[in-house]
């Protein structure tokens, strides 16, 4: 079997459009955000934590519905929760192998945030996937914290993500984003060549054509035209939509309301700069640290 | 096929700075007359240096043609602002009685050049001050006179780098000098400066400054290639930049950007640490921001990479993090990482051709970081590494050949009598973060600079 792809990376960086495109190339599934790994079990992960007692947990129900049923309905998602609840005790990496296998012979793409919510998270990857491909996907800390905080405010759900998190460094978008580059940096020093690469967010959507075949020869998969144009289209995932009542998330609220590329408009993004003030927290700037960890990743 | 030079084949042909273990560098190189001139330099730690010595290697003896004047024109030691202030303290409360400041602290940079109407080349050599760099120049290597106002009459600490090109001599500044305080990272106008009458002692500037960036803070290396004058930054804002110029036309010339953002590894890649030309490419090491005597640089990782640059302005990365690029992908083709796989090897800072082959020298500050543990043996010091092809490179030394307090191979020169490699020392240094951290018994390193001889 293929070694799977994990995105690494803070919520709001894109995650959501660029897994589901990379998930629609022929050799690829995409997944919703399984979270998978803030545990050491399934009954860990789907006990352990409130966020996985809430939406944190729509994404694997959605998933095994639809490799289970072939669909995703409140009956297959029933059926998919009757399935975890009887393999509890499974490690998290039969999981994923079950998946695997359900999959096929295509490169799972993963890109649950929530490995980056805690050092121990990160290093189950590492543990269970000592050969995983690593995409470190990066955005502008103003652009990732703004989104952040309009996500926040435009989800009813998402207000309550500080005691979801149990984790107050994390309240802050700002902290959030130094923490998990940060991690992420840390944990992938000295790593064998080609395992762990990393792209700027802005970069990639605005530079498809440019920036998809690079990513299709790292991973060692077809870059042809009819490759990248499947690619072009993340909408034509399963997941890039509500699921059903019982799991309608399992991915970021916006992509599954508008999963479309808008080339356009993409062609059109700008970064933003680091100096200025924090629009979220009036009077304050970044964090020199902030600043530096930027810089470190291609921003100004 | 060309035969590298390996362990075996190198000897020490000076150690212990050649009677001053206070003489930190060997800091360049160059072949005039049939002989080998190396210069010297100290630590800008705020200390009394010892005088900048220019020293003549011929017929396996040393001898020192210029020794630096305590005329009182430096008034006071600099001072390097990036070093710790513990560390500064402890080797002030080192220091014996007050001694006059000697004018020059380093001879940093050298170049032999013809200038066209004279009959022969002539020696030059950039010195470093506190009454700010010059160039000096000598017919017969044995009598100097200076060729360049003190710091170009900006407060710029030392001429670092020299380089003919077409006919012309270039150079450049790095140490933005305020008062004894010296910004090594910074030029006090980072500038390419040219020669336009070396015995008059005029120059003009051949770039704009930063060339338009000013998040180019200096220039820090110079070559000539294929045509072209190429010039290396350091930028923190953003990572280094190579510039490139035919120098035709009125000064400033007009210049082109041939590599940007650090190579796309941003401000990982902070500056352009050294070039050499080699098998009809241009090669580029580079730096961190790491020094090679902290502890733990601010943000971890970060380790040199080598970068080939062929004459259309196309590049590959030889050793370096693979990376997607605005280019397209680039992987190391030599199959290794950063810092040729040791993350300690914060800069490439030497590059030499020499024999048919290209030889790389490190700096290493493996050494201060094992000392941040509580056990285990200390070692470090920089790394000699050879490739006769560019691509495929071979560990020649390493742990500063048995010295961890030889931090780096300063300079690299290739003669008719071998490769020679000088060392960069910082016994003082180490020895303090030893003390420092109680384990003196750790290590017993050695003062002085050293030179190599490979042959």
């Amino acid at each position: 079997m293929p070694q799977p792809l994990f995105i690494l990376c803070p919520p709001r960086s894109y995650s959501s459009i660029v897994c589901a495109m990379l998930g629609q190339h022929p050799q690829c599934y995409g997944l919703p955000e399984l979270n998978l790994f803030l545990g050491d079990t399934l009954g860990e992960i789907w006990y352990g934590t409130v966020f996985m007692r809430s939406f944190g947990k729509h994404g694997l129900l959605r998933t095994l519905a639809e490799l289970h049923d072939g669909e995703q309905t409140e009956d297959s998602v029933i059926r998919a929760q009757s399935w975890i609840e009887t393999r509890l005790n499974w490690p998290i990496a039969k999981v994923f192998a079950h998946i695997q296998e359900c999959v096929g012979e295509r490169i799972l793409i993963d890109k649950s945030p929530s490995t980056l919510f805690r050092q121990e998270a990160l290093a189950r990857v590492m543990l269970n996937f000592p050969d995983a491909s690593l995409l470190h996907l990066t955005r502008h800390p103003r652009g990732t914290s703004e989104s952040v905080i309009a996500l926040r405010e435009g989800h009813e759900g998402l207000k309550s993500l500080n005691q979801v998190l149990n984790d107050s460094d994390r309240s802050d978008p700002e902290r959030m984003w130094r923490l998990s580059h940060e991690l992420v940096l840390a944990m992938t020093t000295g790593l064998p060549l080609g395992r762990y690469m990393r792209l700027k967010g802005e970069w990639l959507m605005a530079n498809l054509a440019v920036y998809l075949p690079q990513i299709c020869d790292w991973l060692d998969i077809r870059s042809d035209a009819d490759a990248i144009q499947a690619m072009m289209h993340p909408e034509t995932s399963p997941y890039a939509c509500p699921g059903p009542a019982n799991a309608p998330r399992g991915n970021d609220p916006n992509f599954l309301e508008n999963p479309r590329l808008d080339p356009e408009r993409l062609a059109r993004l700008k970064e933003p700069r680091l100096e200025g003030e924090l629009s979220w927290n009036p009077g304050a700037h970044f964090d020199p640290r902030t600043v530096g960890l930027a810089k470190r990743l291609g921003y100004a | 096929m060309s035969r590298l030079l390996d362990s075996t084949c190198f000897i020490r042909a000076a150690r212990g700075g050649l009677g001053r273990p206070d003489a930190a560098g060997a800091q360049a190189m160059a072949v005039f007359g049939g002989a080998l001139y190396v210069g010297t330099g100290a630590l800008a730690a705020g200390v009394t240096p010892p005088p900048a010595r220019l020293l003549r290697f011929a017929g396996e003896t040393w001898r020192t043609v210029l020794e630096s004047p305590t005329s009182g024109m430096a008034e006071e030691p600099a001072v390097d602002l990036r070093l710790a202030p513990d560390l500064l303290e402890a080797l002030h409360a080192r220091e014996g009685g007050a001694t006059s400041c000697p004018d020059d602290a380093g001879y940093v940079s050298l170049a032999v050049f013809q200038a066209p109407g004279e009959s022969a080349p002539a020696l030059y050599v950039g010195t470093a001050s506190p009454a700010g760099g010059r160039v000096l120049r000598s017919a017969d290597g044995e009598s100097f006179e200076p060729a360049s106002e003190p710091g170009f009459d900006l407060p710029a600490y030392a001429v670092t780098a020299l380089c003919v090109h077409d006919g012309r001599l270039f150079a450049v500044t790095r140490g933005a000098l305020d008062g004894p305080l010296v910004d090594l990272d910074a030029s006090a106008l980072p500038v390419v400066h040219m020669c336009l009458d070396p015995q008059a002692g005029s120059w003009d500037e051949a770039s704009l400054p930063g060339f338009g960036d000013e998040d180019n803070i200096a220039v820090t290396a110079l070559a000539s290639f294929d045509g072209w004058l190429y010039a290396g930054t350091a930028n923190p804002e953003r990572g280094f930049q190579l510039w490139r110029t035919r120098a035709q036309g009125e000064a400033p010339f007009d210049w082109e950007p041939v590599i940007e953002d650090g190579a796309y590894a941003f401000t990982a890649n902070h500056a352009v640490a050294a070039l050499a030309v080699f098998g009809g490419a241009l090669y580029l090491g580079t730096a961190t921001r790491a020094l090679g005597y902290e502890e733990e640089p601010a943000l971890g990782t970060d380790a040199a990479e080598l970068i080939r640059l062929d004459a259309d302005g196309s590049w590959d990365l030889i050793a370096g993090q693979p990376r997607f690029t605005p280019l397209g992908i680039r992987a190391p083709l030599a199959m290794m990482g950063a810092g040729f796989d040791d993350r300690y090897n914060a800069a490439f800072e030497s590059l030499c051709a020499h024999d048919g082959a290209l030889y790389l020298g490190t700096r290493h500050w493996g050494a201060f970081a094992a000392l941040a543990q509580e056990a285990g043996p200390v070692v470090g010091g920089y790394q000699l590494w050879a490739s006769a092809d560019g691509l495929d490179w071979e560990l020649v030394l390493e742990d500063g050949a048995g010295n961890p307090a030889e931090v780096a191979l300063a300079s690299l020169a290739s003669t008719p009598e071998g490769l020679f490699a000088g060392s960069a020392n910082v016994e003082p240094l180490l020895s303090l973060a030893a003390a420092l951290r109680e384990r003196d018994d750790s290590i017993a390193p050695r003062a002085g600079f050293e030179i190599l001889r490979g042959r």
